[in-house]
């Protein structure tokens, strides 16, 4: 693809509500954050992007951290959603430390890619632990991404990820340089990427606000027995884009914006 | 930039931002050869604004160069495109991190390995890491890069982007508070202007860098009802004035698009003044000129004052102290008068903007606007560093002096010995009011009401409830609730008539008395004349009832009216209106101090007729007699109430807020207030002091509000009289609402 077009060139997330916010869509080869409490459509919103991808032929994938893959199939699957042609990580931490000497081995040694259709609900044997590190993730996806170019990857969620990195959790530093490298890694690899995040302490500026190129805001709320949901760009480089809050539902075609 | 005063270094050239809006919040453009942060949250802009500026420097034949080590060059290039055709020669040096190895691979520095190039080298996609090598950028690495690559090429413009990815990725080993204040510091050394970026999540975060960089512009991003709202202030310059109001923007087509025209309220955060249409200013773009000498501003705002009606007498007393000091050629003691007036032209302002009444007057108006755009930088104070040489200023300050009406004559002037006087004695129980302004004279007046709160009770009964009791803490707070109290006041007390009889006993101030006479609603705005803060001292002084307080605002005046009669103003009113009135001429009232912002609950009182002044010595007068009550509680609480209840105003007027306050009242507090305008004075003359402050109960409490109609006396606030006559207690004709709250009665 020549270097002009590129310029122009817009990634579709598969919610044309949000497609149109965003005048396009999203900017290709860059890292684009989610943030919304529990609950608020990040992970739907995530694997919507990540079929739409397929649709378009695209390799995708799903760093999986916060739920095992296998919960994430059967989640969609009362929404009719087939997953199978997604290939998701699983960066689920196994079971932890309930014996004192358990081996642990980093998820680089340990998992391999599957498609979802392979994703059982044993899939992972409780007998070892495993850490999740954010180099690991790295190292993974570049074995990887030789022989299988991704165009769009999800990574659900850093906050998990931040939470559970046992390596990184020691040095601050560290783990701000291991996060920029990994996007600075797909970027370099011109992923469009996705990364869900809760929403930080307001007070303290995450590596991941700081590197990603745009945010979306999903939040929740109550009005007396009913949930409003509502989508929101925060901030979008590059893009000229709808700032303003707008209500969205989540039917069994995902996510619809009014 | 400026001429005689400055303070800048006129020798220093000014750089021009490329942002001629920014220029003109900047009094020109940037002092030389500095660095400056851009300060804000992301997303907001900063890359946009620095790049602009570098842009600039291409127009004017400058070598620039952008560090950038967050937005890739190549994303930098294609999000900018279109902003300016400069922007392809701008250089950009790539300082962002290879990917990390992880295994053995030899790392490089930074500067031995890549070189700025022009952003029309930069290719549209992104940079890849070498296969068998990583660089590393560190923070001694980059200052190395800058120092040799400045001298050799001579860069006048330089935009580091952003300290903020430079601290968290490039900083290994380093401690990143440290770090950035050795990098700061190191760029100042490097005498090249330069733009810093600096990401924040939070808007008072205090950070070295801050403290280091000889100024900063600050971006900021507030949601408000589900919009995005979007402005941008000068947080700091050194060496220079500059605009410090908050002017909203928009990132277009030609990058950061800044509405001078319209100012966003700082005091809330969270609120913007948009919301409240008062605070929505249209402001005159004043920022632009440079400001000649600290008194050619206050020439303007004295002007603006005076046309609104507030009271400028204790700024004149100063100006002509620091003219006499001019003359005798002791320049330090002049130039402490002059901050004097500016504090004091400071607790005018502010009391205006949070309480702005209903002005009529077109000129009041737009004078009141203009003062309102303008607060911001009053508060801030720019402060004036040094005077013009004698000759000059006393020129200017003569000039300023004729603008201001002679003492005497004028309401004002009384007034605002008075009030500083009056509040003391006033307060008996009062505290000293915590400003002045907002007390306005007028307050003293209030005493007199104070009495009346008994009697108010008694008769009020009904309609106040709760009012009563609540008297006296309220007046105090009159200036918190504001508003809301005021009104109550008046109504409350009871029953019109007594008033008016009373007034005229204690009336010592012939004035007062009069008025009553004249219609009892009225009482209230006597009682405000009567100030005299004699009386009050007197044990009644909680009884704040003096509140006169002619809100102008209070859209629903009328109501109060009904309220107002009560009472109060009957006997009570009188006899400590005697006190009250002694002292002061009345008029002092007009003092500014609080608009009628609190109106919304006043709303019941019919205080909006009046013009704005009268409207505001009326609550002047209030105020004074609040102060007194709550004097101790300090202006800043009410402030703040204040504040908070501007704040609902906006948007609904706040009545609810108003309300709230009420509720409160019911304790004793509250009642007080009430009343705009009128104030109505209790009657309770004598009363014993307590007994007095509940009197206050003119305020109605909240309730009152409700009552409000029935508070009719208040209504009357007379405005009319306010300001102009402060005597005019005869006004409470105005009060026309009242009266009708008198009928009821």
């Amino acid at each position: 693809m020549p270097d002009e077009d590129w310029v122009d060139l817009r990634v579709p997330t598969g919610i044309p509500g949000l497609d149109r916010m965003l005048g396009g869509g999203l900017r290709p080869g860059r890292p684009y954050l989610v943030t919304g409490g529990t609950g608020s459509g990040k992970t739907l919103l995530g694997l919507t992007f990540l079929l739409e991808g397929i649709r378009r032929g695209e390799e995708v994938l799903l760093v999986a951290v916060d739920e095992p893959p296998s919960e994430i199939v059967e989640n969609v699957r009362s929404m009719g959603w087939d997953l199978s042609g997604v290939k998701t990580l699983d960066a689920n931490p196994g079971l932890r430390g309930i014996r004192r000497n358990m081996a642990v081995q980093e998820i680089r040694a340990m998992n391999d890619l599957k498609a979802m259709r392979d994703v059982t609900a044993d899939g992972k044997r409780s007998s070892e632990s495993e850490d999740i590190a954010i180099q690991g993730i790295q190292l993974k996806l570049r074995q990887q991404m030789a022989d299988r170019p991704f165009r769009r990857v999800v990574v659900d969620s850093i906050t998990s990820i931040r939470r559970f990195a046992v390596k990184s959790s020691v040095d601050p530093q560290a783990e701000r340089t291991e996060i920029q490298s990994l996007l600075r890694f797909l970027s370099e690899s011109e992923v469009t990427t996705l990364i869900t995040a809760t929403p930080s302490d307001p007070g303290i500026l995450t590596p991941e606000e700081v590197l990603t190129r745009g945010e979306i805001l999903l939040t929740r709320k109550w009005v007396g027995d009913r949930s409003v949901r509502q989508i929101k760009i925060v901030r979008m480089r590059g893009c000229a884009h709808d700032p303003e809050r707008r209500p969205f539902v989540i039917t069994n075609q995902g996510i619809v914006l009014g | 930039m400026a001429g005689e005063g400055v303070v800048a270094h006129p020798a220093e050239a000014r750089v021009s931002t490329g942002n001629s809006s920014l220029d003109a919040m900047l009094e020109g453009g940037l002092v030389a050869r500095r660095p400056y942060l851009i300060v804000g949250p992301s997303g907001t802009g900063k890359t946009t604004l620095a790049i602009q500026f570098l842009c600039e420097g291409v127009r004017r034949k400058e070598r620039v160069l952008l560090v950038t080590l967050e937005e890739p060059p190549n994303e930098a290039r294609v999000n900018h495109r279109g902003l300016s055709p400069e922007l392809d020669r701008v250089e950009v040096f790539d300082a962002i991190p290879d990917i990390m190895r992880y295994e053995r691979a030899p790392f490089k520095d930074i500067a031995s390995v890549r070189t700025a190039i022009p952003f029309v080298q930069v290719p549209f996609r992104i940079r890849h890491s070498p296969e068998l090598a990583s660089v590393e950028v560190t923070i001694t690495a980059l200052e190395q890069m800058l120092r040799t690559e400045v001298i050799r090429k001579g860069y006048t413009r330089l935009v580091i982007d952003s300290l903020t990815a430079l601290q968290y990725f490039c900083m290994k080993g380093f401690d990143p508070v440290g770090g950035a204040q050795s990098f700061l510091r190191f760029l100042s050394e490097l005498r090249v202007t330069t733009l810093i970026t600096v990401e924040s999540p939070l808007e008072d975060v205090e950070t070295p860098e801050r403290m280091l960089a000889r100024g900063e512009v600050r971006l900021f991003r507030w949601e408000l009802d589900g919009q995005t709202v979007r402005a941008v202030g000068v947080e700091k310059f050194r060496g220079s004035f500059h605009d410090v109001r908050l002017h909203p923007y928009r990132i277009g087509p030609q990058g950061i698009d800044i509405n001078l025209e319209v100012t966003i309220s700082r005091d809330t955060r969270q609120i913007i003044e948009p919301i409240v249409p008062r605070l929505v200013v249209p402001v005159a773009a004043v920022s632009a000129t440079p400001v000649a000498s600290p008194v050619t501003p206050l020439m303007d705002e004295v002007r603006d004052l005076i046309l609104i009606g507030a009271d400028v007498a204790p700024a004149r007393s100063e100006i002509a102290a620091a003219l006499a000091a001019t003359i005798d050629g002791r320049p330090a003691d002049a130039q402490a008068h002059l901050a004097r007036v500016s504090s004091m032209i400071i607790g005018i302002v502010d009391h205006l903007s949070r309480a702005a009444g209903p002005v009529t007057d077109p000129a009041a108006q737009a004078a009141l606007q203009r003062v309102l755009a303008r607060a911001e930088s009053v508060r801030a104070g720019v402060p004036p560093t040094s005077l013009p040489p004698p000759s000059a200023l006393q020129v200017q300050l003569g000039a300023l002096l004729s603008l201001l009406p002679p003492p005497a004559p004028t309401l004002a002037p009384a007034a605002l010995p008075s009030i500083e006087e009056v509040l003391p004695g006033a307060a008996t129980a009062a505290a000293p009011p915590p400003s002045p302004f907002e007390v306005p004279v007028t307050a003293p007046a209030a005493s007199p009401p104070t009495p009346s709160p008994a009697e108010p009770m008694s008769g009020p009964a009904p309609e106040l409830e709760v009012a009563p009791s609540p008297p006296t803490a309220e007046p105090t707070k009159s200036e918190e609730p504001v508003p809301p109290a005021p009104v109550e006041t008046l109504p409350t007390p009871t029953p019109i008539v007594e008033p008016s009889p009373a007034p005229p006993p204690p009336a010592a101030p012939a004035p007062e008395p009069v008025p009553e006479p004249a219609q009892p609603p009225t009482p209230a705005v006597p009682a405000p004349v009567e100030e005299v803060p004699p009386a009050s001292p007197a044990p009644e002084p909680p009884v704040p009832a003096r509140v006169a307080r002619r809100l102008p605002a209070p859209p629903k005046p009328h109501p109060p009216v009904t309220g107002a009669h009560p009472t109060k103003p009957a006997s009570p009113p009188v006899p400590r209106p005697g006190g009250a009135n002694v002292g002061p001429p009345p008029l002092p009232s007009t003092t500014v101090p609080e608009w009628p912002p609190a109106p919304s609950p006043s709303v019941r009182t019919a205080a909006t007729p009046h013009p704005s002044t009268r409207a505001a010595e009326a609550r002047a007068a209030e105020g004074i007699g609040a102060e007194r009550a709550a004097a101790p509680a300090g202006g800043k609480k009410r402030r703040k109430a204040a504040g908070t209840a501007v704040g609902k105003r906006p948007a609904g007027h706040a009545r609810a807020g108003a309300r709230e306050p009420e509720a409160k009242p019911p304790s004793p507090p509250h009642p007080a207030p009430a009343p705009v305008l009128s104030t109505t004075l209790l009657a309770e003359p004598v009363a014993t002091p307590e007994p007095a402050s509940t009197p206050k109960p003119r305020r109605r409490s909240p309730r009152k509000r409700k009552a409000p109609p029935v508070v009719s006396a208040t209504p009357g606030l007379v405005p009319p009289g306010a300001l102009g006559e402060p005597m005019e207690e005869a006004k409470p004709t105005d009060d026309p609402d009242p009266p009708a709250g008198a009928p009821g009665e």
